[in-house]
């Protein structure tokens, strides 16, 4: 990572549509070399159409595709020097996993047989698969198809390395323990890894930067702190980890505070941001779950809800309450499960209060208001 | 105990029950002896029957994969064991008289030498007949089944459709299609002689004299048309399974289409082309139909002198010795063609 300041992929307003259908629109951010890039969204928000532009497997509508500072937008993927490592892997099932590696490499002809050996060996001990060049894909486990699938698209030493939903198709424990070995691997090869993917803990765990996208937009770019702190948008807000989204009105706004009322009629101050607002617009104040605390009662001077525990579920480390309020919305909250107070109970009244830094405001009133990611149908309409 | 080693039973019951129907279906026995094994074969299937009934459930669970196996295979020893005993038998033997029906087993080898000797060169058209009409069929039908596989969208059941249409007519009446077709007052030869192509068609071989009916380019075209759909369909199939994804993983590598094609595409849809190949040439080599009624004197295939010497000459010896010449050269030919084609080492 020596030149990371060099720019690999350029986005120039890139525009992809199938009909009347708008795929991808007006895309435009660029990714530096030795960066981990996340593209991030549901399925259908046109991630996967963005990662094949950059391919060269779908052609623009308009805008342009630059790689290392060159318009590849019209040239065929075989001369682009970026790699893919497909979903299901797309590993040749007649080739070994020494010819399945080898393959980029004697299609270019760059290089002689004895270099192009030295160089497949090389990747394959990168991936820890030295052993396995003789055997055949289907005689390996999906961790190592994956990983001979990283190796195939390392070995031909790309700008950039374009990954389509790499881990969805293992187990949770080998996905988890495969999100440190990419991690590994992309610091060992230097290479931009940008990759597409519709989980959003997979994104904030392994990438330096994310694009959020929903139905065709880039909604916000940003670290994942960024994007969990202050999200662009109330899509954003939901997408990433949980939130409660109370919908409300601004009635008063200072230098550092704006005071709202939510719906239910509750007073809020909360610190302000970045936009604007004026008095009487529709506003939504995102609560995290894991900054608000149980309490008895809420105090004059912090800020704070009321309701009924209806739930408690123990997690281990965590445990979640569940809270519903009079008007029936309900409230998430994630606390540490060694300080859950005895008096905590289902059925019983419960407070719910927070640090005055812990509100954030967003433009709009939310679909739904409340805790997002409780209840199943949310989650399903949401996908 | 019986119920215990139901299994043996059931093998040997089918063992025993195969033989009698070979020896029925071949004439081993006369008489008596004729009617006893019948009574055997009843014996043994009654017996295996009342085992099964009466036996428990563990009798039936072991006698069970013989019970299944013995249609098919009681059939197979009536209609194919037996015949190709009878046909051997007779290749091997010399008829009692000129008019006689009676022959005798005599190691009559002569009948081999005498099929070789005056129809070699039927043997040898028709494997090179139908080993031309192999390749033309791969040739024509490769391109298709690709189209159809990856360009097909949603007219691929209707484009297989079309493939399969040509089944609807009988085999016989498709070929006495084309004799009309190809004939010398026929449409084709008429266009072909506007066009002056007729000196382009006989330098190539493909007319002699004018005429495009009864030249060994007829009978080819015949063979090749009527077994293009057995190539097309399992080549078609194995394309079909072909995931896309491989092809954009070759072409994500530097690999032009072409490229792609050649070492992708190709080597994952041989298995297609190696059943497509059999499906193909063992029936094209023993074919008569396309020889008879697309070629002329000159262009017999060996199943035609099968059928002449069985059914007009009535030299049933000599008949019998080139069937059995024809049976075992394709089968030597299709177990080599296995050994350095065959698919076990792909995938």
């Amino acid at each position: 990572m020596t030149d990371e300041k060099r720019l690999v992929i350029e986005l120039d307003h890139l525009r992809k549509m199938y009909g009347d259908f708008v795929a991808v629109e007006d895309a435009n951010f660029s990714i530096a070399n030795g960066e981990f890039f996340a593209i991030l969204g549901p399925s259908g928000c046109g991630k996967t159409t963005m990662l094949k532009m950059i391919a060269g497997f779908e052609k623009p509508t308009s805008g342009r595709v630059l790689l290392d500072g060159e318009d590849v937008s019209s040239v065929p993927p075989y001369r682009r020097n970026v790699n893919t490592v497909f979903q299901q892997y797309a590993l040749f099932p007649h080739m070994s996993v020494f010819d399945n590696v080898a393959f980029g490499p004697r299609s270019a002809k760059k290089f002689d047989d004895a270099r192009i050996k030295k160089d497949v060996t090389e990747i394959l001990e990168v991936v820890r698969l030295g052993k396995f060049a003789a055997r055949k894909p289907s005689q390996l486990s999906g961790g190592q198809q994956q990983r001979v699938a990283l190796a195939r698209a390392l070995v031909n030493y790309p700008s950039a390395l374009l990954l389509d939903e790499p881990l969805a198709a293992l187990d949770l424990k080998l996905r988890e323990a495969m999100q440190i070995e990419l991690k590994r691997i992309q610091r060992e090869v230097g290479i931009s890894f940008i990759f597409v993917t519709h989980d959003q803990g997979e994104a904030i765990t392994m990438s330096d930067r994310i694009a959020v996208m929903s139905e065709g937009r880039v909604e916000q770019i940003g670290t994942p702190e960024q994007i969990y702190r202050s999200p662009a948008s109330l899509f954003v807000a939901g997408f990433i980890g949980s939130a409660n989204l109370l919908p409300a009105t601004v009635e008063s706004n200072s230098k550092q505070w704006l005071h709202v009322r939510t719906t239910r009629g509750i007073a809020l101050k909360v610190p302000v941001t970045s936009a604007s607002f004026a008095v009487g617009d529709k506003v939504c104040v995102m609560l995290r779950p894991e900054r608000l605390h149980p309490a008895q009662s809420i105090d004059e001077s912090g800020s704070g809800l009321d309701g009924i525990l209806t739930d408690l579920v123990y997690q281990g480390a965590t445990a979640r309450l569940i809270v519903h309020q009079t008007d029936d919305t309900e409230i998430s909250a994630l606390i540490d499960a060694n300080a859950l107070p005895s008096w905590a109970r289902p059925g019983e009244k419960i407070c719910l209060v927070w640090s005055d830094d812990c509100p954030y405001v967003l433009a709009g009133w939310p679909d739904h208001a409340g805790a997002t990611t409780t209840s199943v149908d949310h989650v399903e309409a949401s996908l | 105990m019986l119920a215990r080693r139901a299994d043996i039973v059931g093998l040997g019951a089918l063992a025993v029950s195969a033989s009698c129907l070979v020896a029925l279906g071949t004439g081993w026995f006369q008489g008596t002896l004729n009617a006893l094994v019948v009574l055997l074969l009843l014996i043994v299937v009654v017996g295996v029957l009342v085992l099964a009934a009466f036996g428990g459930p563990e009798a039936r669970r072991l006698l069970a994969p013989y019970g299944l196996m013995k249609p098919g295979l009681l059939w197979m020893a009536l209609f194919f064991l037996a015949p190709v005993w009878s046909l051997v038998r007779i290749s091997l033997s010399t008829k009692e008289s000129r008019f006689s029906v009676r022959y005798e087993f005599n190691w009559a080898w002569e009948n081999y030498s005498r099929a070789f000797s005056d129809f070699g060169g039927q043997f040898q058209r028709a494997f090179l007949y139908s080993f031309i009409a192999t390749i033309l069929t791969i040739v024509i039908g490769y391109p298709i089944a690709y189209v159809i596989a990856f360009r097909g969208g949603r007219f691929k059941n209707f484009l297989l459709g079309l493939v399969v249409i040509p089944f609807f007519t009988s085999y016989l009446i498709r070929t006495i299609a084309w004799s009309t077709i190809l004939a010398d007052q026929g449409p084709l030869v008429s266009v072909l002689n506007k066009l002056g192509l007729v000196n382009v068609f006989e330098w190539l071989h493909i007319m002699d004299n004018g005429k495009l009916l009864n030249t060994p380019a007829a009978v080819i075209g015949g063979l090749t048309y009527n077994f293009l759909p057995f190539m097309l369909l399992p080549i078609y199939v194995s394309l079909e399974k072909i995931d896309q994804n491989l092809v954009n993983a070759a072409k994500d590598l530097y690999s032009t289409p072409t490229v792609a094609f050649r070492k992708v595409v190709l080597p994952l849809s041989i298995p297609g082309v190696f059943a497509g190949t059999l499906l193909t040439f063992i029936p094209a080599a023993g074919d008569f139909v396309n020889a008879q009624f697309l070629g002329n004197p000159n262009t017999t295939m060996i199943g035609n002198s099968i059928q002449d010497q069985f059914l007009r000459q009535n030299n049933y010896p000599v008949a019998s010795a080139m069937s059995t010449v024809l049976m075992v050269s394709i089968t030597a030919l299709v177990l080599l063609y296995t050994k350095f084609f065959g698919t076990e080492k792909l995938v």
